[in-house]
């Protein structure tokens, strides 16, 4: 190129990206101009550009109608030789470009404003991108900006209080763990509830895992889902924008598989210029800031010898005397930590007009809170754009990732924070020797939390690549065919490994360890033909188009014991009985679809939209299904009769309608089909039918309706209003059976009940998306963006009978939650506690339960005052199972998220609260907290309100023993019934310690109000005035620090009032259930951005 | 350039077209495991696909077994367990998981008898031979349900109910109609069954059928619908009224024992403790047993050990049965008593279920010369890594013996393998031939209370002879005598409840009170007296405060209690659960 610079303009271009408009001709200017304009007079004019932040480095300025044209320096300045009467043309992306007439002074100041207009945003659909002014459905962005301004591992995490509609709620605080993310609800039961993701077209195989299926056995408990998340393995750096499909006009494009939202992901891609290096680096600490108020030492031995001082103890020397005690072991300090989490992102970007790159390498690595648990991922990127010919353009996408992850069992009752809380503070961490310690009384022998986490090894390694290569082919103008393949192969290693311990009685001889191997495949092909139009007033487009995608997947694992030493965990060298897994297979989906989409003069727009999905997961006669969808717009404010009076204020003003089908296979293969699994026996090994079979089983269907309104005031203020109802048909599920069918119980053994379409669930609700900028000056801006949602489920029809319902298991066989015909899903189930019995008489007058014994009351055997009263809710005079009834439905009301980003200068403030009211928690982890049946576990410090049992008479004489309405002759105050009440009755039992009354059972007692309010990020930035920049040869220097979950406002007892689906109950039916969740961190962070 | 481009992207089109419009690309059968289309077509297939029906369905079964089996009818002591009091409601969770295994027996029996009856390949005798296993299999969970639930659906065909989404419009048939239902279903697998097992491998064979027959016999002839009232609502549960027990049913059952005793060619083991080792988890003994074994797939295991023993007992961290035993009533039937030193070793059969301060067992802890409890507790044994837990446990002072198989050398005597966490291989019976002896003994007497048939005498003395080896012919028996054998030679097997079920048929009152009377409580502050036994030698028993707690009132037992409530969960399902049982007609019963 025949380009001309100074010293300085050459050392300048080195650092300067040209981000558009570039072409030879820009940098004409310089040149001699070999166009003659000797009409006029041409002379020197220069000039500077800048916008509110200061001076632009790169802008175009042109000649109108000319070749001549430059870039601006770094001080935003430009020379160039022009007429007066020409125009100069300013512009730089993201910018509203400006036009100045030249005058008669030969320097201007050109102030570029920023291009808010974000109606004009081109958006990505599915297949084709729109403009946004143009679209009729509903759906929410998040862009690079709004995911900056959160610490995230996961792309997952971002979604909390960003986006209208869509609830997100962290399964796990462990570093790389799934968010369970629900766009309008829950619209089906079965595991695939999660929206579908889309990663720059390719189809991201996606569902919560559960550890088995990650070949983790149940080390990580028998649930559905885990911690683990199938979306970690994406360097959420890449991404530069999520468009979140919500109603059905917007995902009928993915129609087999959008019922529950689309995410479409899009990576960041190569801008023409020369290359541009950036650097992202973070350092975070992160805390768990709360601790549940446990009994330290003095005050477990002061509640030890309340239980001596009643018989329900043998007297502790050691803690006799609560004042020479100290606080003992701090069990939660003991396993959480200040964890350390990095990561750095370095990517060059660049190209020609015709090729185009974007390459990145990635590295992070996150501790988790707690001891023992750790993230890490390196990856790479590349992403090439080329236009061969101006008829052709080929693109490639890839990239690979390597996650690895020290994973451990936190939740449920065997887990680490378990046993952190219920551990006695007598028990030190470390015996006299450096081992670790281990106490067991009476059967129960807790293991030593810090042991636990730190013994017990399970790693996960996934290895992913994954992308695809298109080409486009333009026919002729309007008329594009797109073909595509795409591709995802993952191999992944998962291990567990239990060593053999020896610590007092916490004996175990056997070590054991299993390694499983897993390999996937996922290769789509696409092709579709995209026509656009338009005749005068009127414009179309047309698309139509087809994809298939087959997915194979095997694994093989080997398991074995008494591996000769805790050292090398290789099950082959165990000596006990190995045991080998393997299993393959594959899925396909083949689906035909079209879009065609009328705007008459930007006031009316029509979209219609139909896909026909093929899918493996359903028999020879049902695989196929249509999904409709119709939509309309009308954009008012572009009404002539509107304009007249409200052009001035109303900047946009859009109403739309849509209605549309969906579907959901998202259920596995062979559900149709009646396969035979392995089972050992005795006799030799066996083959048993797995579950009864459903040839009719076929798609779900969703049918959603969507109302919504779109008004901008003045560019300045946007609301976005939606109203929709979303009923999910023939939704896929197990039938629902009693026991008698021989369907229920252990899933080992049970022969599983049918799959099929069983179900209909409604969905309704209303989302408000405010955003604002209020001020917007040179110095100080400050922009405003609120989101509330409000949704409302209920399940409508259940196969099988009017009775029939869906219940969810807490820890093992207790069930927590209940989902009946006509109420919202997975409410809570169980009893209505109504106090505690004060005495004798109140007992006697009350309705009995179970244990009442007419024959005599007896401390450890029968109901006792002090005990929790239940409501008898259906009045038979007995409290028994069918006086239970719903206690707390876990889903919100609503939630909502605030963002504000404030600018001032050089410096950026960004405060993002989000919030959820009106969702309860079910507060398992209490159960054992204040349980009190038991003095050899730690109890909360709240136990000290407990009711408290005492004499009515302490005088009485027992020296002869008493029989009244005991059962037997008492020789002590406290076993006697007649002599014992309660003077403070609290909410609270008194310490029970068989607990015979069962004052644990499941009940409103643990239900606990999980509304909250979160500060949720506070970043400030800083940026380096671009002349100071330039000074250090940069480019952009950013520095940042941000704050994450700095303050919850919630009268939630636990740790964390965010409680996600459950890890605990196998098929997913529980939702909102604490059984020590691991708690989300407190994060503070401090990151640095360089681009050069 | 431009034609190859053009070329190569349009093939990936047209590809992507041909393979996706064609329907085999979506048709992708399951290709890792075995369907219902393509197995049973060899003898060999099934077999190995009636195998599983000796465990896994089961498996879920084993608590509510033991719990109602042992702890309700007051053999065994379980803390404050609502079995032990009867105070158990229809949410109990042991109770959930016993209806499920025993219903997903009857479902798994179902199908693969279908599947096979439906296969073709394999020989018409295995055929056969493998569905009368099926049949035997469901007859026997019908026959738990019936004893444990009294009224229960009978679901025929459960897949066909399924289909029809006629699962919760069912109603509870009568208990007489389950019983005749058990019969049918009995009467056909006879029929199909060999005479003998082919395989010797415990498979079920004709005369193992026939004496399930014959304890159902046994069990019905006290039911009478006339003597029944079935009262409908929360709980539905019987009330009976005394009567004579049917003759014709005791006959049938009296002929059926009578015939496996003398016809099967099985005999009585010579040992009693020999049947409970896993050496013997396939014996002449044994004609229906759970054949658990090890491997990758839950399920398939023995778990009894882990609820009834104590602490650190095996290797492998799950024991927590400590804080239960064998309950004083037990005991004192076997004329033991916790709070002495001698043990009582008329009877073999006392230490083969109890195991008590004192007792040395060659077969557990073989490698260490044996086990006895107290030096475990106390001392333990260190060298082999059983530290023990320092604390008595036992509030009866007496472990449960049957279901154990000791520690992992033990096992691996008799598997070849150590056993794993929650997993062992020893089988457990659930019908002995004993139990057939006994059976035929109370069948053939009638309804006389008194007998001095040779042959009834002779039948009962060899089952008393075999563990009280000074016993001698009597000269006559009494009812009282064989109901007081069959609790001795059965204790903690899972069978005493029943039992008292079948008495409270036809003698509700002396059901009811021979529960009450039970000493069924526990002993206070045992560790001291055994931990000062253990440390100084001296056995000082303190009778102010070495005693049986007997400030705990009788358990109410009443007509209620004779029948555990339905899962509540399926009351919620279907509600026509809480009405009376209807007729149900046999007549439409096809197998």
């Amino acid at each position: 190129m025949n380009l001309f610079f100074s010293k300085n303009t050459l050392l300048a271009g080195l650092c300067t990206v040209v981000l558009s408009g570039y072409s030879s001709s820009l940098y004409a200017g310089n040149s001699t101009s070999p166009e003659p304009t000797a009409v006029q007079q041409t002379k020197k004019i220069t000039g500077t550009v800048s916008d509110a932040m200061g001076p632009v480095i790169g802008a175009s300025v042109v000649i109108k109608g000319t070749s001549n044209g430059i870039a601006t320096d770094f001080d935003g300045n430009f020379t160039l030789n022009a007429s007066q009467g020409q125009t100069l043309v300013i512009s730089y992306i993201g910018y509203i470009t400006k036009e100045i007439k030249i005058g008669a002074q030969s320097h201007y100041n050109i102030t570029l404003e920023e291009d808010k207009k974000v109606l004009d945003e081109v958006v990505v659909v599915g297949y084709g991108t729109m403009k946004k002014s143009d679209l009729a459905g509903a759906t929410g962005s998040m862009d690079e900006k709004k995911m900056k301004g959160s610490i995230i591992t996961n792309l997952d995490q971002a979604f909390a209080g960003r986006v209208a509609g869509v609830t997100s709620m962290a399964t796990s605080g462990a570093p790389g763990s799934s968010t369970s993310i629900r766009v309008r609800g829950q619209a089906t039961i079965n595991a695939g509830a999660e929206p579908l993701y889309v990663v720059d077209g390719v189809i991201w195989n996606n569902s919560n895992s559960s550890g088995a299926s990650v070949g983790l056995g149940d080390r990580l408990g028998n649930g559905s889902v885990s911690s683990v998340s199938p979306l970690s393995t994406i360097n959420p750096n890449d991404i530069v924008s999520m468009e979140i499909l919500k109603d059905a006009s917007a995902t009928a494009i993915y129609g087999a598989q959008g019922a529950n939202g689309v995410v479409l992901i899009t990576t960041k891609h190569g801008k023409s210029g020369e290359a541009k290096f950036s650097y992202d680096g973070m350092v975070a600490w992160q805390r768990q800031t709360k601790r549940i108020d446990m009994l330290n030492l003095r005050e477990f031995a002061e509640f030890y010898n309340e239980m001596v001082a009643q018989g329900s103890a043998t007297e502790d020397e050691s803690l006799s005397d609560p004042s020479l005690l100290g606080k003992g072991t701090n069990w939660q300090d003991a396993i959480f930590r200040t964890a350390l989490q990095h990561q750095h992102q370095v990517s060059a970007q660049g190209g020609t007009e015709a090729v185009k790159y974007y390459v990145s390498v990635n590295y992070m690595n996150q501790d988790g809170t707690i001891i023992g648990s750790n993230f890490m991922r390196n990856g790479a990127r590349v992403n090439l754009d080329a236009q061969l010919k101006p008829w052709l353009k080929l693109g490639l996408n890839a990239t690979y990732s390597h996650t690895s992850e020290k994973l451990l069992k936190a939740d449920q009752d065997e887990g680490v924070i378990t046993y952190a809380l219920t551990t006695p503070p007598y028990q030190p961490i470390y015996d006299i020797t450096g081992g670790y310690t281990s106490v067991s009384r009476e059967g129960m022998s807790n293991p030593n939390p810090v042991a636990l986490a730190l013994m017990n090894d399970y790693r996960y390694k996934r290895n992913l690549l994954s992308g695809n290569v298109f080409g486009e082919v333009t026919f002729l103008k309007g008329l594009v065919w797109h073909t595509e393949v795409g591709y995802n192969f993952n191999w992944d290693r998962a291990s567990t490994f239990e060593p053999t311990v020896s610590l007092g009685n916490w004996v175990k001889n056997q070590n054991q360890a299993r390694l499983q191997k897993t390999t996937g495949q996922f290769i789509q092909i696409k092709n579709y033909l995209t026509y656009n139009g338009n005749i005068g007033k009127h414009s179309f487009s047309a698309m139509i188009g087809q994809e298939a995608w087959e997915s194979k997947w095997d694994y093989v694992s080997a398991f074995n014991t008494d591996l000769p030493a805790n050292t090398i965990q290789n099950p082959a060298l165990g000596t006990g009985e190995a045991q080998i897994g393997s299993g393959f297979g594959s899925a396909s989906m083949s689906s035909f679809f079209t879009r065609e989409t009328y705007n008459y003069d930007d006031r009316y727009l029509l979209t219609y939209t139909f896909r026909r999905d093929g899918s493996s997961n359903f028999g020879p006669d049902m695989r196929w299904g249509s999904f409709h969808s119709f939509a309309v717009a009308w954009r008012f404010n572009n009404e002539a009769f509107i304009k007249k009076f409200a052009e001035k204020w109303l900047s946009n003003g859009k109403l739309r309608l849509g209605w549309g089908q969906t579907g959901n296979s998202n259920i596995g293969g062979g559900k149709w089909a009646s396969d035979l699994s392995v089972m050992e026996s005795g006799l030799g090994t066996s083959q048993r039918p797995a579950r009864i079979s459903n040839r009719e089983i076929h798609w779900e269907k969703q049918e959603q309706t969507n109302l919504g309104l779109d008004l901008g005031f003045f560019n300045k203020v946007n609301i976005t209003v939606d109203w929709y109802k979303k009923v999910s048909n023939d939704m896929l599920m197990p039938m629902q059976l009693p026991s008698y069918m021989g369907t229920s119980g252990n899933g080992s053994s049970a022969l599983a009940a049918p799959w099929g379409n069983y179900g209909k669930i409604e969905n309704t609700g209303l989302e408000l998306t405010i955003n604002t900028h209020p001020i917007a000056t040179k110095n100080f801006s400050w922009d405003s963006e609120f989101e509330i949602s409000w949704n409302k489920n209920k399940l409508k029809e259940l196969a099988g009978t009017a009775s029939a319902s869906i219940y969810g298991y807490g820890m093992w066989s207790d069930i927590v939650s209940k989902s009946d015909v006509g109420q919202p899903l997975f409410q809570f189930y169980g009893y209505v506690t109504d106090g505690v019995y004060t005495s004798l008489e109140d007992i006697q007058t009350s309705a009995k339960p179970v244990s009442y014994n007419d024959k005599g009351f007896n401390r450890s055997n029968t109901v006792w005052v002090g005990d929790i009263k239940y409501k008898d809710l259906n009045s038979d005079g007995i409290i028994d199972e069918n006086d239970r009834t719903y206690i707390g439905n876990p889903m919100p009301k609503y939630t909502f998220g605030w963002t504000n980003t404030f600018r001032y200068k050089d410096f950026d403030l960004t405060i993002f609260i989000n919030g959820s009211y009106g969702n309860k928690v079910f507060n398992y982890l209490r159960m054992k907290l204040d349980g009190m049946n038991s003095v050899w576990q730690n109890q909360a410090a709240s136990i000290t309100d407990r009711s408290v049992i005492t004499a009515i008479d302490p005088n009485k004489d027992y020296s002869n023993g008493y029989v009244g309405n005991n059962s037997g002759t008492v020789w002590n105050w406290y076993d006697d019934i007649d002599n014992v009440q309660v003077v403070n009755p609290t909410n609270l039992p008194a310490v029970r310690l068989n607990d015979p009354n069962n004052n644990r059972r499941i009940s409103d007692r643990y239900v606990e109000d999980g509304s909250y309010i979160r500060l949720k990020n506070i970043t400030l930035g800083y940026t380096l005035p671009k002349k100071w920049a330039k000074k250090i040869y940069l480019d952009n220097v950013r520095v940042y620090c941000n704050i994450q979950n700095l303050l919850t406002i919630t009268g939630y007892d636990g740790y964390d009032p965010e409680v996600g689906a459950s890890t605990a109950d196998q098929n997913g039916y529980v939702y909102g259930l604490d059984n020590g969740r691991y708690p989300s961190p407190t994060v503070y962070s401090f990151g640095l951005n360089v681009s050069f | 350039m431009k034609l190859y481009n053009f070329k190569s992207i349009a093939y990936i089109a047209l590809m992507g077209l041909v393979m996706s419009s064609c329907d085999d690309y979506l048709d992708r059968p399951t290709e890792d495991a075995f369907d219902t289309s393509n197995y049973y077509a060899t003898d060999a297939q099934c077999r190995a696909g009636v195998n599983y029906l000796y465990n896994s369905p089961w498996y879920d079964f084993q608590r509510g077994f033991f719990k109602t089996g042992e702890v309700m009818s007051g053999n065994y002591y379980w803390g404050s367990s609502p079995y032990l009091t009867f105070t158990l409601d229809g949410s109990d969770a042991d109770l959930a998981n016993m209806s499920a295994s025993l219903w997903s027996v009857n479902t798994h029996a179902t199908t693969v008898y279908n599947n096979i009856k439906n296969a073709t390949g394999a020989s018409e005798a295995v055929k056969n031979a493998t569905m009368g296993e099926c049949l035997a299999w469901k007859a026997m969970a019908y026959f738990y349900m019936v004893r444990s639930f009294g009224a229960v659906p009978i679901i025929h065909d459960p897949a066909e109910t399924i289909n029809a989404q006629e699962s919760t419009s069912v109603h509870k048939a009568k208990i007489s109609n389950v019983y005749d239902y058990i019969i049918k279903v009995l009467e056909k697998a006879i029929e199909l069954l060999p005479e003998k097992d082919p395989t010797n491998n415990g498979r079920i064979d004709k005369y193992c059928a026939k004496a399930l027959l014959a304890k159902v016999y046994l069990t019905k002839s006290g039911f009478s619908e006339s003597n029944t009232t079935y009262n409908p609502g929360t709980y539905s549960y019987i009330t009976c009224t005394a009567h004579q027990r049917n003759a014709e049913d005791l006959a049938k059952a009296a002929e059926l024992a009578l015939d496996v005793i003398e016809n099967s060619g099985r005999k009585l083991m010579e040992n009693y403790a020999d049947i409970f080792r896993g050496e013997n988890n396939v014996c002449d003994e044994a004609l229906f047993s759970w054949a658990w074994t090890m491997g990758s797939h839950w399920t398939c295991q023995n778990t009894f050990q882990s609820d009834l023993m104590i602490e650190g007992f095996d290797e492998n961290g799950d024991c927590w049965g400590g804080w239960g035993g064998p309950s004083v009533d037990l005991q004192d039937a076997f004329n033991e008593n916790a709070l002495s030193l001698t043990r009582q070793n008329v009877d073999d059969r006392r230490k083969a279920t109890l195991m008590m301060v004192g007792d040395h067992y060659d077969y557990f802890y073989a490698d260490c010369g044996g086990f006895e409890i107290l030096k475990y507790v106390y001392g333990g044994y260190e060298a082999d890594g059983h530290p023990g837990p320092g604390q008595w446990e036992s509030p009866t002072g007496a472990h449960e013996v049957k279901h154990l198989y000791g520690n992992n050398a033990d096992h691996a005597r008799f598997y070849g393998a150590a056993a794993g966490r929650m997993a062992y291989a020893l089988y457990t019976h659930i019908l002995r031939l004993a139990d057939v002896y006994l059976i035929y003994c109370e069948a053939a007497m009638g309804n006389n209370t008194t007998t001095t048939d040779p042959k009834i005498l002779d039948i009962f003395y060899q089952v008393r002879h075999r563990s009280v080896k000074g016993y001698t012919m009597p000269n006559a028996l009494s009812w009282e005598d064989i109901w007081k054998e069959r609790r001795l030679e059965l204790a903690c097997e899972g069978d005493r409840w029943y039992d008292y079920v079948r008495r409270y048929y036809y003698d509700p009152q002396g059901a009811i009170n021979e529960i009450k009377a039970q000493r069924r409580n526990e002993y206070y502050a045992l560790n001291d007296l055994y931990k000062s036994y253990y440390e100084s030698g001296a056995f000082n028993v303190d009778p102010s405060k070495h005693l049986y707690n007997s400030t705990i009132a009788a358990p109410n037992v009443t007509d209620r209690s004779f029948t555990i409530p339905l899962p509540s969960a399926d009351i919620s399902y279907n509600p026509l659960l809480m009405e009376a049982p209807v007729d149900f007609d046999l007549s439409g019963i096809s197998f």
